[in-house]
């Protein structure tokens, strides 16, 4: 995958951009070499087990001498906790993320190198970072959905160091992107943008060394090896050689532009990337600290979810609220008067669903202001996108979805980006709704028993064992689902065990809507009698909202790379 | 105040009201004693309440109440037996703390060295604040006024026209 991306990196410089070319080639191969090192004589995967005639073991790719090659009986096959059809995806989507980092890191190295004080860099890194960031964005939701659909916690993301590690660089990535679009439209943050660069590179081969080395204690860690120290050392290297050639060029890469003032696009991208620096840094301290307790204490501490949402919550609602303004500034300078002109419309309009769902749900604080941040931002970025297209039908008697299609296409860049806001907005409204809102019980039910939760009455029916022929003994209940006596749905919670890996995989029953989730968990059962099972409900409102706005993202993200320009290239 | 409390009678002329109010607050007190002996209907729901706070002390970062091994069911269980013995919430989780480290909980105890973990929030947005402050204040020295291509507003003033030029121009080039 990374020899891949450097391949069609180094292609690109070379029709674009001879000058970068040869730095774009050495950067490229120093990572591609690293990591070939790495599976050639530390983690090799062709590797195979050699004995020798007093019993000593070896793993080696090559025969050692005087030894001779064990086969080793049949393997017992993939984790049962891995046999999820996401995770055919997932984890290639997050090193496509990673590897696609590779290029716009190489050209970043390849202007310093030779001294360009222009954006070039950053025109022909666009389309790499915002596919890293798209494959990274598709890899962090495959995860989460396998979480979801596997782990049997009711939840999509448990802040656990392995997730964090991979949030990192998709943190600094998306600042990244922002920072890229002030750079090439007002001629600043020169130095920042290689700044970030930077550490998202360095961020996406540390985030292979959490997740490869077995450094931290996650509930995803299926491997365990000895890349630490050699890690550590390109890390460190890759970090200090780039640090230093921008302190080489430091001087050169002054900022042209000017910023237009407080309340301008260029102070709401600072804004933004501040937040996300923030974001960045708390995940950081979060994913190092049970190492550097080890370290000072003797005790390897965890840090859990509980301490990331009180310390990440206000930073996400801060970038909401970010979102919602920005749509209404303008680059240059937009005074604080104008701005609260365009302002008071929408913030008016979207106080109406906080005051609704206080008014519905009671006092649920945290709720009732991320719902607000949540509906302002997603009506600005409605009202912009339909600004744009009726003026468009009045200005070109254009039909709506001619002129709603055009809209995107036309300006792909700003209305992908937007398209993406609205799919933040929907994630949103899916954290919004389990982190403040979500109810659970768990109780133990006699067949013909029900429970209740919030409005729906749970009948257990039924439990029934079986054994399958790629070695399950499947233990299945059946439930009905049904609210003020009409029966809604009848699902079926599950627990497999594999009778190899002596390991029961949870498969929660659910019954989806878009206004909510009722996953159901087969807790424990009576062995012999099946007769009294225990169940744990989870009420998790809106939650589908995450799913649905995980796709509208990706789309967006892919408006927004768009198609090569055919006339741009000819030209070219 | 005892000695005003006599002067105005309290304990004379009210003595029968003030010795009712004793008996029943001894009254209250015995109860709620018997109430802590009785072992009272744990739930489920009471268990996982302090075992989703809980991480299991020897498995990868899993809480005690979505964990599957026997060992957590044990601890489970040990929960239960505890709040049915009366133990507050706090007591139970301290007891787990007692006997594995201060690693069973997700949010590190506020002390010692844990203290570098709960500045870096406070601290950053302090530094980050400051930071951007000295951008701001260096990079907005002087006030242009640009013609803005991608200005939005609400009532579809002027930039709109701008706006829509530059898209029919298809001129969206970085
Ligand atoms: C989790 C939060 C966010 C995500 C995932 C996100 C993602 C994106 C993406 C992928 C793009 C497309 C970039 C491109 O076309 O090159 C974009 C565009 C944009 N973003 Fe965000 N963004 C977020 C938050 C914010 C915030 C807080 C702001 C406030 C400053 C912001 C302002 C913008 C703007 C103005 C654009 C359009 C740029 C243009 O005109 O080309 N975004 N965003």
């Amino acid at each position: 995958m990374l020899s891949g991306a450097v391949a069609l990196g180094v292609n690109q410089a070379w029709k674009k951009e001879t000058q970068f070319t040869p730095w774009v080639i050495l950067t490229g191969m120093i990572t591609l070499a690293f990591f070939l090192l790495i599976v050639a004589f530390v983690e090799n995967p062709f590797s195979r087990i050699w004995a020798t005639l007093d019993g000593k073991v070896f793993r080696s790719m090559v025969q050692p001498v005087g030894t001779f090659l064990i086969y080793p009986p049949n393997g017992v096959g993939l984790n049962p906790l891995l046999r999820h059809p996401g995770m055919i995806v997932h984890p290639p989507m997050l090193y496509a993320g990673f590897a696609g980092f590779v290029i716009p890191f190489s050209f970043a190295v390849a202007s310093l190198v030779t001294g360009r004080n222009d954006s070039d860099w950053l025109r022909i890194s666009r389309p790499w970072a915002l596919g890293a960031w798209t494959f990274l964005t598709i890899g962090l939701v495959l995860g989460s959905r396998w979480a979801y659909d596997v782990l049997g916690w009711g939840g999509y993301w448990g802040w656990d160091p392995v997730e964090v590690a991979a949030l990192i660089p998709w943190l600094t990535g998306t600042a990244f992107i922002h920072s890229l679009i002030v750079q090439s439209k007002r001629q600043l943050f020169k130095r920042w943008n290689f700044v970030l660069i930077i550490l998202t590179f360095c961020m996406v081969v540390f985030g292979i060394f959490l997740t490869r080395s077995g450094v931290l204690d996650s509930v995803h860690a299926f491997s365990q090896s000895n890349i630490g120290p050699m890690f550590f050392v390109f890390i460190s290297l890759t970090f200090i050689a780039s640090l230093a050639l921008l302190l080489w060029r430091w001087k050169l890469l002054v900022s042209d532009g000017q910023m237009g003032s407080l309340f301008s696009k260029e102070s709401a991208f600072l804004f933004n990337n501040l937040l996300f620096i923030l974001l960045f840094l708390i995940c950081l301290a979060g994913v190092l600290f049970p190492l550097v307790s080890e370290v000072f204490t003797g005790t390897k501490m965890t840090v859990g979810a509980s301490w990331y949402k009180q310390t990440t919550g206000p930073v996400f609602g801060g970038l909401l609220l970010l979102m919602g303004v920005v749509p209404l500034t303008a680059w240059g300078s937009t005074s604080a008067g104008k701005l609260g002109k365009r302002l008071w419309l929408p913030v008016s309009i979207s106080l109406v669903v906080p005051v609704l769902t206080a008014f519905l749900s009671g006092l649920n604080w945290g709720g009732i202001v991320a719902l607000w941040l949540i509906t302002l931002a997603a009506l600005v970025t409605l009202f912009d996108i339909g600004n744009a297209v009726v003026h468009r039908m009045k200005a070109q008697k254009e039909g709506f979805f001619i002129a709603l299609g055009r809209v995107f296409v036309r300006n792909h860049h700003r209305y992908g980006g937007y398209l993406v806001h609205l799919g933040v907005v929907m994630i949103a409204l899916g954290v919004v709704g389990v982190e403040f809102y979500q109810t659970q019980t768990q109780q133990t039910l006699a067949k013909g028993e029900a429970l209740q939760l919030d409005s729906f009455k749970l009948t257990f029916t039924d439990l029934f064992q079986y054994q399958t022929t790629d070695g399950r003994a499947v233990t299945q209940a059946v439930m009905q689902i049904s609210r003020d006596g009409r029966l809604l749905a009848t699902i079926n919670p599950r627990s497999d065990y594999f009778d190899l890996y002596r390991q029961s995989v949870t498969a929660p029953g659910r019954m989806s809507t878009l206004a909510e989730d009722l996953y159901v968990v087969l807790v424990d059962w009576q062995p012999t009698t099946t007769s009294a099972v225990t169940f744990h409900v989870y009420h998790n409102p809106l939650i589908n909202w995450f799913w649905i706005g995980a796709v509208v993202m990706v789309l967006g993200a892919l408006l927004a790379i768009g198609l090569p320009d055919r006339r741009k290239v000819e030209s070219s | 105040m005892i000695r005003r409390a006599f002067r105005h009678g309290i304990w004379s002329h009210q003595g029968s009201h003030f010795g009712l109010l004793a008996g029943w607050m001894l009254l209250l007190v015995l109860a709620a004693r018997v109430q802590a002996q009785t072992p009272q209907a744990v739930t489920d729901d009471d268990i996982n309440r302090i075992a989703s706070q809980l991480y299991c002390p020897v498995c990868q970062n899993v809480t005690l109440d979505v964990c599957p091994t026997l060992a957590c069911d044990n601890w489970r269980a040990a929960i239960r037996s505890k709040l049915e013995a009366g133990w507050s919430d706090q007591a139970i989780q301290d007891y787990f703390v007692t006997q594995f480290g201060a690693r069973v909980i997700g949010t590190p105890p506020k002390t010692g060295l844990n203290w570098l973990l709960y500045a870096v929030a406070p601290v950053g947005a302090l530094g980050l604040a400051l930071a951007g402050f000295l951008v701001l204040r260096k990079k907005t020295g002087s006030q242009v006024e640009t013609k803005d291509s991608t200005e939005v507003s609400l009532n579809g003033s002027e930039p709109w026209r701008e706006q829509l030029a530059r898209d029919i121009r298809k001129d969206d080039s970085i």
